[in-house]
């Protein structure tokens, strides 16, 4: 397989405090484009050569406090694409048609580049946990040294223009990863969801747009990008988060009190299924830690670290398990490792 | 009886639905009906841009309008960008106003940037574009019209351009 194996992202590294329980990480997504280039869809291909080319020169000539490292996608194989996908660093579209889209990473993976996808320059910060304000902090240092670089397309009344509309004027993106099992067990969930969604808020699944629900993992985010501050979009958000993990922990509690024996029952039974299963959806291996992380942290089992299931979140994906296999694997064949990953790696943390 | 879709929990609840004029009726569980529920829900935020341009497109006279513009600059059309739901370059912006700014007053209740705005360096960085670029035009000019001495002094001033852009 071509390309190194990347570092594992910082961002999985969680520390065990109180946010961190249902708040999974955080992202700050800014989008910027080149005032004298054409976007996605009216580009040709020269054009966007000519784009992914000037970021090429940037990143390679610049002294970047961190450093940032620059590659063409379509110098990684599939599987890597499929990784960097699957970590939310680029689109799956560019991981399937990779030819003019390039990425900068930084160290841990936390800050990031990505070049022609929707907009000329999407500028990324995945934090671990609640962390809205710092991930902000560390896109808006590298949007300094682009506007200063580059000319970068604004209007006077819009602010930065983008692609599509809906992101014009700050161009940001923030959005929460939430783990909401007791909600979803005490079928509290459609009504909190709701209640977001009329906040103007969206609420997307694990995979983002499209995706099939059925896990207990939630990405919320801002829809309104245009006529409010950065601080305002992100402390909208924070805000709407903070009721959201008092609604979870509101039912952990009662489920703890009133259906004790139902919440043993779903830790147990996913302990059993994940120690000694051979065959290992995607769907099911992402509830079933889930089951294991509530379990964890309200203590009705051994402590699992936060980070091994975190890890184990990223690792059970179809991109993540060719990359360790370091081969191609088919679907039957992707159940099977899925599940001895699963076994092995609880065995080291858990059924010791 | 258990429920139609999982074939595992009791089902609790009944559940008609209707598609293309079709009715059919099903008896599912509370975890089926809680899944399907969110399914609807958050298949939505894809929806929205086109959406909202059909309704702003059909409301009013924009919509007469709206159907011959055309970008100069990339030659975008707005019936494109209804299908698209994406504009094709920045000039987009001005040759869609109108039209932008009541999707704007629509999607983000506002239409103005209240954000943070270009440090005054990148403000900087974009009029010596400009003043860069006027002055090759005047340059091409003065070569074509056969002014070579007024050619000559604007070479020197790009070339000075060139050299305070690299100390920049």
């Amino acid at each position: 397989m071509k390309g190194k194996k990347p570092a594992f992202p910082a961002w999985l590294r969680a520390k065990t405090t109180d946010d961190n329980k249902i708040v999974i990480s955080t992202r700050i997504r800014l989008a910027r484009n080149l005032a004298q280039h054409r976007f996605l869809v009216t580009s040709d291909k020269p054009e966007r050569k000519v784009i992914l080319g000037e970021f090429e020169n940037f990143f390679s000539n610049t002294t970047l406090r961190p450093a940032m490292h620059f590659l063409r996608l379509r110098d990684l194989d599939s599987v890597m694409r499929g990784v960097f996908a699957e970590r939310g660093l680029v689109h799956m579209d560019s991981a399937r048609e990779p030819d003019f889209t390039g990425l900068a990473t930084g160290p841990g993976q936390t800050l990031s580049l990505i070049v022609n996808e929707e907009d000329h320059i999407r500028i990324q910060s995945i934090q671990s946990g609640m962390n809205l304000e710092k991930g902000l902090q560390s896109a808006r240092q590298l949007d300094e040294v682009i506007n200063s670089t580059f000319e970068v397309a604004t209007h006077k009344e819009f602010g930065y223009l983008s692609a599509c509309p809906t992101n014009v004027g700050t161009g940001l993106r923030a959005s929460v990863m939430l783990n909401l099992p007791a909600l979803t067990l005490t079928r509290g969930i459609v009504q909190v969801l709701q209640a977001v969604l009329h906040m103007g808020l969206a609420v997307r699944g694990f995979y983002g747009e499209g995706t099939e629900l059925k896990s207990v993992f939630f990405q919320v985010s801002n829809q309104v990008t245009l006529g409010r501050t950065e601080e305002e979009i992100v402390q909208h958000l924070a805000g709407v988060t903070r009721q959201i993990i008092d609604r979870e922990e509101e039912a952990r509690r009662k489920l703890l009190k009133e259906e004790r024996h139902l919440l043993e029952d779903k830790v147990g039974r996913a302990i059993g299924i994940l120690a000694h299963c051979h065959l290992l959806g995607l769907g099911e291996a992402l509830d079933l830690l889930s089951a294991i992380r509530l379990g964890s942290e309200l203590k009705l089992i051994k402590e699992v670290p936060l980070n091994s299931i975190h890890e184990l979140l990223l690792l059970i994906q179809p991109s993540h398990l060719q990359m360790t296999a370091k081969q191609s694997l088919g679907t039957a064949e992707q159940l099977r490792q899925r599940a001895e990953l699963v076994r092995k790696r609880l065995s080291v943390d858990f059924f010791k | 009886m258990l429920c139609h879709l999982c074939h595992q929990e009791e089902a609790s609840v009944y559940l008609i639905e209707t598609i293309e004029g079709k009715q059919t009726t099903m008896h599912i569980c509370e975890t089926c009906a809680q899944n399907r529920h969110l399914g609807e829900m958050l298949s939505k935020p894809a929806m929205v841009i086109h959406e909202l341009l059909a309704s702003i497109l059909e409301l009013g006279s924009a919509a007469l309008t709206a159907k011959g513009l055309r970008c100069t600059q990339c030659g975008m059309t707005f019936t494109r960008f209804r299908e698209v739901g994406r504009l094709g370059c920045p000039q987009c912006y001005d040759a869609f106003y109108e039209n932008l700014l009541s999707l704007m007053r629509q999607f983000h209740q506002s239409e103005e940037h209240r954000g943070r705005k270009q440090s005054s360096a990148a403000e900087n960085k974009k009029n010596r574009h400009e003043e860069l670029k006027k002055l090759k035009e005047q340059l091409h000019e003065a070569v074509t019209t056969e002014k070579y001495e007024m050619a000559a002094k604007l070479r020197d001033r790009i070339q000075q351009f060139g050299k305070a852009g690299d100390a920049s």
